[in-house]
């Protein structure tokens, strides 16, 4: 990892990712392979270093303040001598100035997300590690949160991974993804590049809903022996004509569900089609995804 | 596999290592005692002790269970599903006779009965010297023993049926009601099978206080196991380690019926807590629940607190002079280092489990919880041959010679450690646990170790665990009678000794009195303080 980058893990419950994360930390010794820091290796088969001695900060899923300390405290706790910044200085760069006295009972739960990372932070850890940051934190405030918390690590200059399950953290927060699935490293790569070239069915499943397609009907769509197409990256056209199955309304647009020789699809269209009528359409090529590996 | 990293803490674990090991000496030598007694201390023992002291015992205990299980599982069934006069004082007062010790509770009642006792002396006064003679029972006797000592120990059924029953059998006593039971087949078919584990633990708790009495079962000159470990001890210490061990036998052999008694069953864990809707009881109904609840408050505590009041009042200016206050000093000066030291072994062993929730971890919480179970004397017996053992290797490989360990307060604090060390260990673990293993793991990834984890994070959110573990420790030291018989220093008085002094040497149960109260004053500091921490937890 480059200094300042900020990496998200992505996986699924039970992928490895927070087990990863808390050999990282420290808290966990992994059977085979070594850890390097900085140029100093801080675990491999014979040395471990404990998570107190590694000076790497984690940022629980349940945030882990103190209750028993106020809002101050909690972030003087972990601070080394002759600190970069005052404690109020670090409230004020989490956007909760002149909190410092109120205890963590008493703040909301993205509050309290932000002092646990205005907390890890202070002790100017050379790594920050966050598992599962957003998923404690309601739907509506989410969004502006990915946002904020990116800018608060960006601001330091921290080199960060964060855990997460949910590919919208990965677009909006991390410079580099890593796709886990049972504990093996599937995919890396900046999150846009995930997006357009997945390397298997898999990874393109986790970025989004997409139509695979095999077999000797892929042959005739695009020549290739397996692959994958979003449903909003089909566009009405003229190559190929196939049948409406249904037609669901979803909001901003219409969800249909296509028969194309035998092989279902989805199409997300501006306008509604009734059952049984036939509509023409176009992969454009730039979308398809190659899976004709996976055959 | 992943080994987690807590198994990696050697100092902790070797802290709590050596720190068992320690407590294990006394038990270790009690066990190889049963392969090693000379014959000759055997013959002894055969002569001495036939199946009398077994029997005595086990009747002893045999009646205090079936008793406790009546007084205390019927009394919280009542308070916990029906609504009555009193039911909220006797919710919380049925646990006042805990605070009467056993044999405490053996000598008033031996007092009151007794020929120069209040009930004769009325007899006597009103009709005369025959009738009393005619009507003078003599109570001591094996049946009212057991009896006494149901009286004094139902509490521990009562207060674990209480839980039990309002807590965790609530959902299930609520589909039963809905699906047209009443009361009584509730009570057979659901609550006691489902409160099985609790009740299981309750009377288990009874029994072990027991075979570990010692001042009532001599009082009453009832020949039980603890009685006769006394006397053997006198004259042949071998013996009386090969005593002890048999006892230890017995104890653990209770220990596997009851762990068989509970099986797998745990499922007293499994339920969330919820409400029990209370049916109101009326007219005659309501007031025979509170009649039968008022038997065991009234016998229990009421009648014995109040003889010992009147005696205290009478016999305090011949008591209360230097040597009392002395005395008392000594207690409470004992009973505060011994909590100390309990509470800070306890502390690093619960760390140190916590540290290694693997399977090292879960042998030292087995081992200190099986500790509890052992009856004073028999661990006084085997600290003593420990002592006895550490004083001979001093005389030989040193050039001074004499007891520094046999008979010290040091010995006296490390036995009380081995016989309480799970008062405090249980809550604290459990407090440790409930503190979120989060909290201790940002701790030290902001760079803090184990100990300023310990000592900065955890103890301060454990502050009323651990008042609440000291405070049970600080009173089961101030009430322990035969272990500091036992191992006390050469005219050493304790609170508890000068009772006992009192009742059985010096033949006046109403001298005993105040020592006595006093004891019974420190020992309802756990019932208000415990039940405070509740309603305030329930508060927020």
């Amino acid at each position: 990892m480059q200094k300042g980058e900020i990496l998200a893990l992505l996986g699924e419950s039970g992928s490895g990712k927070s087990t990863l994360l808390r050999i990282i930390a420290g808290f966990e010794l992994p059977d085979k392979g070594s850890i390097n820091l900085s140029g100093k290796t801080i675990c491999d088969e014979k040395i471990s270093l404990h998570p107190e001695k590694r000076n790497i900060g984690l940022v629980f899923q349940d945030y882990a303040l103190f209750p028993h300390l106020n809002i101050e405290k909690n972030i003087a706790f972990g601070q080394k001598k002759n600190p970069s910044r005052t404690t109020n200085e670090w409230l004020a760069l989490v956007g909760l100035p002149g909190m410092g006295k109120r205890y963590p009972h008493e703040l909301s739960g993205g509050q309290q997300q932000r002092v646990a990372i205005a907390r890890s932070l202070a002790a100017e850890p050379e790594l920050l590690l966050l598992d599962e940051p957003f998923s404690n934190l309601d739907d509506s405030i989410r969004s502006s949160v990915r946002g904020e918390i990116r800018d608060i690590i960006r601001s330091t200059n921290t080199t960060a991974v964060f855990v997460t399950h949910d590919t919208r953290d990965c677009m909006a927060v991390a410079d580099k993804v890593i796709v886990l699935s049972n504990g093996k490293l599937l995919q890396e790569g900046d999150p846009k590049q995930l997006y357009i070239q997945p390397c298997n069915s898999y990874v393109a499943r986790i970025f989004g809903e997409v139509n695979i397609v095999e077999g000797e009907i892929a042959r005739q769509l695009s020549g290739l022996k397996k692959f994958g197409i979003r449903p909003q990256h089909i566009i009405p056209g003229n190559d190929f004509s196939c049948t409406v199955l249904s037609c669901r309304f979803d909001g901003d647009h219409y969800d249909l569900e296509l028969d194309l020789n035998g092989s279902k699809l989805h199409f997300h269209s501006d306008q509604p089609y009734t059952k049984d009528e036939v509509i023409r359409i176009s992969f454009p090529k730039d979308k398809i995804i190659d899976l004709s590996h996976e055959s | 596999m992943i080994r987690s990293l807590r198994s990696s803490y050697k100092g902790w674990l070797l802290a709590g290592i050596v720190l068992l090991l320690l407590i294990a000496i006394p038990l270790v030598i009690l066990f190889s005692s049963l392969f090693t007694t000379p014959q000759s201390s055997k013959a002894i023992l055969e002569q001495t002790l036939p199946g009398e002291a077994f029997f005595n015992t086990l009747a002893l205990c045999v009646i205090a269970a079936v008793v406790s299980l009546f007084l205390g599982g019927g009394t919280a069934w009542l308070v916990t599903q029906y609504q009555f006069p009193l039911r909220k004082f006797f919710s919380w007062s049925l646990a006042l006779p805990l605070t009467i010790p056993g044999y405490i509770l053996a000598f008033t009642y031996a007092g009151i009965f007794s020929f120069s006792g209040p009930l004769q002396t009325v007899i006597r006064n009103q009709f005369g010297q025959d009738r009393a003679q005619a009507l003078h029972f003599d109570i001591m006797n094996l049946p009212v023993l057991g009896l006494l000592f149901a009286l004094a120990l139902f509490p521990y059924v009562f207060l674990s049926a209480k839980a039990a029953f309002s807590i965790q059998s609530a959902r299930q006593i609520e589909s039963a009601r809905s699906l047209g039971k009443k009361g009584s087949s509730i009570l057979m078919k659901i609550a006691l099978p489902l409160s099985r584990p609790a009740l299981a633990a309750g009377v288990f708790l009874v029994m072990m206080e027991v075979i570990n009495d010692y001042g009532a079962a001599s009082y009453f000159g009832i020949r039980t196991y603890t009685t006769a470990l006394f006397r053997t001890w006198g004259y042949d210490i071998q013996a009386a380690l090969l005593l002890a061990g048999w006892i230890l036998l017995f104890v653990f052999g209770l220990l596997i019926a009851e762990r068989l008694l509970r099986g797998k069953a745990r499922y007293q864990n499994t339920a969330r807590q919820s409400y029990v809707p209370i049916t109101p009881l009326k007219g005659f109904r309501a007031w025979t629940a509170t009649f039968l609840c008022s038997i065991p408050f009234v016998f229990g505590f009421l009648i014995p607190f109040s003889f010992l009041g009147y005696w205290a009042m009478q016999t305090a200016p011949k008591i209360m002079n230097d040597h009392f206050f002395v005395l008392t000093w000594n207690s409470i000066q004992l009973a505060f280092i011994a909590t100390i030291v309990i509470v800070v072994v306890a502390l690093i062993l619960a760390y140190v489990r916590k540290l290694h929730q693997s399977f090292s971890g879960k042998i030292i919480a087995q081992f200190i919880n099986v500790g509890y179970a052992i009856p004073g004397a028999v661990i006084a017996v085997g600290v003593l041959a420990f002592s006895g053992w550490s004083d001979a290797m001093i005389a030989h490989f040193g050039s001074a010679k004499g007891l520094f360990f046999t008979g010290s307060i040091a010995m006296l604090i490390f036995a009380y450690l081995v016989r309480f060390l799970a008062v405090a260990y249980q809550p604290l673990e459990a407090g440790l646990e409930k503190n979120h293993g989060s909290l201790g793991e940002s701790s030290r990834s902001l760079g803090k170790s184990p100990l300023r984890t310990l000592l900065f994070v955890e103890l301060p959110l454990l502050r009323n665990t651990v008042l609440v573990a000291a405070i049970m420790v600080f009173v089961d030291v101030m009430k322990e009678l035969p272990l500091t018989l036992i191992l006390r220093p050469f005219n050493f008085e304790t609170l508890a000794t000068e009772t006992y002094r009192h009742a059985k040497i010096m033949e006046s149960v109403p001298e005993s009195s105040s020592a006595a109260l006093i004891l019974i004053f420190i020992g309802a500091i756990p019932v208000f303080v415990l039940s405070r921490l509740m309603t305030e937890k329930h508060g927020t």
